[in-house]
């Protein structure tokens, strides 16, 4: 008699201890795959969250090329100077919180050198600050957005242009 | 024929008549000792009489404290159910409450993650918005350099629309831009005439539904010309999609008058109310304001008014806005967006067209434009799902509680079961103890209604005996009245086990003399040992005190068992009773074990003692150490070693493990023999038990048993009895005997009586000493076995004391016993004239047997052989007594005893009578008292028998004396109580009385000489 209350009392625990632990699996595996399915969502929202604020950053380097070309190249003669091209830039720098500088650089072929150093009035360097030697292609600055700041630097390369 | 058989026959006719005279004795010794069980029991009865009353007191006590407990578990058994039922309904609710708890909490968790999910749309929707202003704002500035700010112009009709869709990649949002002009009535004409046409009115006054600038107003050729006003806003320039609102005046509308007006007074971007654009679908106007110069933030509104020099205005589609922003979030949980402009009472709808149900969230969105309010009002999509989380749990609680009420009820329902059954086990053991109280009741009163009869009927028996019987007759007689001593001796037992079994058993306390104990033992079995020719002797230490404090009847009775079985079970040989103090016999275990075994009382080996002892012996160490740790409070009590050793046929080994369960008996074979009921040993246990004290015993199968038990008793702080007269101070005695243990038991009853007495164990020592002259002793008592033994002796030691006659010759006694030779003994005695003490020793005995020697040379002789009988009828003859009792059987039994010596009985069968029959003057000269009587007990009778005798000598000592008194100084009548109580508290109960003494019923020869004695000796000595 106690020996079969005994396993009775045994065969109870273990039955619901397999029943805890079939639930336990049960539940888990859904639960597990909810919470993957969910991390893969929210990652490839962030990426392409990421994604459309560089494009917008891409397109207002854009709108700026188009916008040298317009007034430019499009104008005879053209109705952009450094002066007009700097403040332009300044006052629209609230368009692009993310781009610390912007600047234009001309191709100039070296049959145009000449003609377009005479043009500018200066003589095109390299990065060093030296005389550019006699190469196929040129890619001078002839407008460059100015710091924010003023600065001793500033003023001299400011001259140089 | 009578002389002639006498002189031809004379030694077998002695012989015959001493064996029956012998047997008589004993017969009579043995009723005796039965009357003493028998009579004892009656005390026990009546002192048991009260015990019903405690029992019915406790029973009372438990009876009433059964009640109080069910009455107040009765409360409980009423409340119970209301206890479930709160219990029920509180569980009941507690998983309500955990149900709505949960509930909430769930949608509490989904309202928030509603809200966070709108709000997020929200945020994202505001920031996209903010960025197509940014744009529409750089557009302006763009005008604001090129335009205003150059000369000439750097900007045309065809250099705006070019660069306006070079960059509508920026503004996927924004379908249409224009720029307006300010211009004021004094510029008109020359405006007008640069411009090549003229300021144009928009189509508002007529039809308000076509104030946007939809294709109704476009229509240039139908268009009124704006007339004059203050100022004027024409368009300039126009992306080629809304090239047709070119020339236009954009305040000449109602609504875009208002957005001008706040867009240059604030410096900010304004909105319009939602409106329809060409593709169906809802959009707003954003306008910025152009100013001549860069004004600082802090600018005021007419100095912003008095700057403005154009107006940027831009065409905003919402509804592609928020579906842009809702693709990007797809992945989440889907839920409806609408999208309101809550301006004004009524919402306007910028996107969605849901109106649905269910839980709604509203976040607020800010567009930029303070004068305008827009709201987002977002929606699950799907229904909510099933709060299973709260189901399952409410629904486990609930499960939980009910288990728990149902667990509670089976448990109030068991309790209650119990104690309805302890309710009942309590009545049925009520009825069971009442039942056994009855049953001890009845035993009593059935026992002691058995025993006056059977004492009747066992008297009559032995009076029967002592008429002229033939031999058959006899032997019939001698049957009835062993048969009935058995079923006395039966009815005693059963009584006791059912005592002990009731546990109703108590022991008393009173002063006792042990060794009158032993000896009045040795006289109940003195019979039966003679019958069987065994030798029976006692021995109590000299470190045992005279007065014990115990029950004596208990520790007799335990002593008779012992040496009822020792004679049963034993043919030859002894039985040997020794009474030892315990620290005595510790220091005497070493020295007992050189001890031989043939060295006993009788020669025939025996068990040995020591193995006796030692099954015992733990429990003395324990009472030593005992002792020890309560030494001051232990030195009044004192533990007895009792041992009754025999020569008997001893007790099979397979059996000595049973020996003291009840009913036990060895074999068949032996119950037949010996017959007995088995339960002596079983209550001897019990009873040495009370007494603190333990049992054991060692046997030999074929040797013989060894039975020794213990007992704690106290000292006696005050003097009893003190038997020994001084009558014989200053006298020596000799003992001869080759047997040292018996001679010492010869010495130890001499020395009791206050004789100092010399051992030898040869006949020839004392014929040396007596030749020498050196003998001191007056008393000679040599053993007859030693006296036969060397036969050759005696004739010339009876020559040389009758030769002698000198004054302080000593006086010869031969110790004699059934064991000797019949014939022996008879010639020896015929033959010398000597005395003859039989045994077994006895104090009172040997008193009367040496005061009757030393009394007077012509009473030496000695008749039929049987000192007392001859003794007590020299006291008894011709004297006058009254015997009183109530029952008639009892005094015609006291009557023929009294008569059979020679007395002259008178019987009163009532106090009153015998006070009557005593009444001073009268002739008798002792009165035998029943103590038992109705109406007027014994103790009573005495005591006003008392106060009449008082009365009578204090008239004869005034002299007042009637003539008939005269001869008599003093009037004291001896009166002997008899009954069947021998106990201590009857015997001080007499004395109290002034009762003069007691003798047992039915009467035992003994006894009866020894009380009557002392007073009819000194009766004769004062006449």
């Amino acid at each position: 008699m106690v020996k079969l209350s005994t396993v009775a009392v045994v065969a109870w625990v273990l039955a619901s201890a397999a029943l805890w632990a079939g639930l336990h699996w049960r539940f888990r595996r859904p639960a597990l795959h909810k919470a993957e399915e969910a991390l893969v969502c929210i990652c490839e929202e962030r990426a392409r969250m990421l994604q459309d604020q560089f494009a917008v950053s891409v397109n207002h380097v854009h709108a700026l090329a188009i916008l040298v070309v317009t007034f430019h190249y499009d104008k005879h003669p053209p109705a952009l100077d450094q002066d007009t091209f700097a403040v332009y830039v300044a006052r629209t720098s609230f368009e692009r919180p993310l781009l610390s500088g912007v600047a234009y650089a001309q191709r100039v072929v070296h049959a145009d050198r000449e003609s377009f150093e005479r043009q500018q009035g200066w003589i095109i360097k390299t990065m060093k600050h030296e005389p550019s030697p006699a190469q196929d292609e040129y890619a001078p600055v002839i407008y460059s957005q100015p710091p924010r700041r003023p600065s001793p630097t500033s003023r001299k390369r400011r001259g140089e242009s | 024929m009578d002389e002639m058989s006498c002189g031809g026959g004379g030694g077998g006719a002695r012989w015959k008549r001493a064996r029956v005279a012998g047997m008589g004795e004993g017969k009579a010794g043995g009723g005796g000792g039965a009357a003493f069980l028998g009579l004892e029991r009656v005390g026990m009865v009546v002192r048991m009489l009260p015990v019903p009353e405690k029992v019915s007191a406790r029973a009372r006590v438990v009876r009433g404290s059964l009640v109080a407990h069910f009455r107040g578990w009765r409360v409980v058994r009423e409340t119970w159910w209301w206890v479930l039922l709160l219990w029920i309904l509180a569980g009941s609710l507690g998983s309500f409450y955990l149900f709505l708890f949960m509930n909430a909490q769930s949608l509490d968790k989904r309202r928030d993650s509603l809200a966070s999910m709108c709000d997020e749309r929200a945020r994202m929707l505001q920031d996209q918005f903010n960025v197509s202003m940014n744009h529409l704002q750089a557009l302006a500035i763009l005008v604001s350099t090129f335009h205003h700010s150059k000369t000439p112009s750097a900007i045309d009709q065809m250099t705006f629309a070019r660069y306006a869709e070079r960059t509508a990649f920026e503004r996927p949002l924004t379908s249409g831009v224009a720029y307006a002009v300010r211009v004021t009535h004094g510029e008109r004409e020359q405006f007008e005439r640069q411009q090549g046409w003229a300021i144009k009115k928009m189509y508002s006054s007529s039809n308000k539904k076509q104030s946007s600038p939809g294709p109704g107003p476009g229509d240039a050729a139908v268009a009124e010309i704006r007339e004059p006003a203050e100022e004027y806003a024409p368009v300039i320039f126009a992306q080629d999609a809304y090239k047709h609102v070119i020339s236009f005046d954009m305040l000449s509308g109602n609504e875009d008058r208002d957005n001008i007006l706040r867009a240059r007074k604030s410096g900010k971007g304004v909105l319009t109310a939602p409106f329809k654009l060409l593709n169906n679908r809802l959009g707003v106007i954003l306008t910025y304001t152009v100013y001549k110069y860069e004004l600082p933030a802090y600018a005021r509104p007419h100095e912003r008014i008095q700057a403005a020099i154009g107006y940027l205005g831009g065409i905003f589609d919402i509804q592609a806005l928020v579906e842009k922003l809702l693709k990007q979030l797809a992945s989440q949980e889907s839920i409806m967006v609408n999208v309101y402009d809550t301006t004004n009472e009524s919402p306007i709808s910028m996107y969605g067209d849901d109106t649905g149900s269910g839980m709604c969230h509203v976040s607020v969105l800010n567009f930029g434009d303070p004068s305008r309010k827009h709201e987002m009002h977002c929606r699950f999509e799907k229904k909510p799902p099933w709060p299973w989380l709260a189901i399952t749990s409410s629904f486990g609680t609930l499960v939980i509680a009910l288990l728990t009420g149902h667990i509670f009820q089976a448990t109030v329902h068991r309790i209650a079961k119990v104690e309805d059954d302890f309710h009942k086990m309590s009545e049925l053991k009520k009825r069971a103890e009442d039942a056994d109280v009855a049953k001890s009741q009845f035993l009593a009163t059935v026992s002691h209604e058995i025993r006056t009869p059977m004492n009747g009927v066992l008297g009559m028996l032995q009076m029967l005996m002592d008429t002229d019987l033939d031999t058959t007759q006899q032997d019939y007689v001698r049957t009835a009245q062993a048969s009935g001593k058995a079923l006395v001796s039966l009815i005693n037992e059963v009584l006791d086990q059912a005592k002990i079994e009731s546990g109703k058993l108590e022991l008393e306390t009173v002063p006792f003399d042990l060794r009158t104990v032993c000896d009045d033992i040795l006289s109940l079995f003195c019979g039966k040992a003679q019958e069987k020719g065994l030798e029976l002797a006692v021995y109590v230490s000299d470190q045992v005190p005279q007065i014990l404090i115990g029950d004596p009847g208990r520790i007799r009775q335990i002593i008779t068992n012992l040496v009822g079985n020792s004679i049963k079970f034993t043919e030859r040989g002894h039985i040997y009773l020794t009474v030892h103090v315990v620290e005595e016999v510790m220091s005497c275990l070493e020295v007992e074990t050189g001890i031989q075994n043939t060295n006993t009382l009788s020669g025939y080996p025996v068990a040995n003692r020591r193995c006796s002892w030692e099954s015992i012996r733990l429990f003395n160490r324990e009472l030593h150490s005992s002792e020890k740790s309560f030494a001051p409070i232990a030195s009044d009590s004192i533990s007895l070693v009792i041992s009754v050793e025999d020569t008997g046929v001893g007790i099979p080994f397979e059996a000595q493990s049973r020996v003291f369960t009840p009913f036990m008996q060895v074999g068949p074979s032996i119950a037949r023999i010996h017959g007995g009921t088995g339960i002596g040993l079983s209550i001897s246990k019990c009873l040495v038990g009370l007494m603190k004290g333990e049992i054991g015993f060692a046997s030999k199968p074929h040797v013989g048993s060894t039975f020794t038990f213990t007992a704690v008793l106290m000292r006696a702080h005050c003097k009893g009895n003190d038997i020994k007269s001084s009558e014989f101070k200053g006298i020596n005695a000799l003992v001869v005997d080759h047997r040292p243990v018996r001679a010492k038991v010869t010495k130890y009853h001499l020395q009791r009586l206050g004789v100092k007495t010399e051992l030898t164990a040869e006949l020839n020592q004392f014929i040396s000493k007596l030749n020498s002259g050196s003998l001191t002793a007056k008393l000679v008592l040599i053993d007859k076995e030693t006296w036969l033994k060397e036969s050759h002796c005696t004739p010339l030691l009876v020559n040389k004391l009758r030769n002698n006659d000198k004054p302080d010759s000593p006086k010869l006694f031969l110790l004699g016993s059934s064991a000797s030779s019949p014939k022996g003994g008879s010639d020896t005695s015929r033959e010398h004239n000597l005395n003859v003490i039989m045994k077994p020793l006895r104090a009172s005995m040997l008193q009367v047997s040496l005061r009757r020697a030393l009394g007077g040379v012509d009473k030496v002789h000695c008749r039929n052989g049987v000192v007392g009988n001859s003794t007590l009828g020299s006291l008894l003859h011709k004297k006058q007594i009254i015997v009183v009792d109530d029952n008639i059987v009892n005094l015609k039994v006291a009557a023929g005893a009294l008569k059979k010596y020679g007395a002259e009985v008178t019987c009163a069968d009532s106090g009153k009578k015998a006070i009557t029959l005593l009444k001073p003057p009268h002739n008798f000269d002792a009165c035998f008292m029943d103590i038992q009587m109705p109406e007027m007990d014994g103790f009573e009778a005495t005591r006003r028998i008392r106060v009449m005798e008082r009365d009578l000598n204090e008239r004869i000592e005034r002299g007042e004396a009637p003539p008939e008194c005269a001869s008599i100084q003093r009037w004291r009548t001896p009166i002997l109580a008899m009954t069947a109580d021998v106990i201590q508290a009857t015997h001080e109960e007499c004395l109290k009385s002034e009762m003069d003494g007691y003798v047992s019923k039915p009467f035992e020869g003994e006894q009866l000489y020894s009380e009557v004695a002392r007073f009819f000796q000194n009766h004769d000595q004062v006449e």
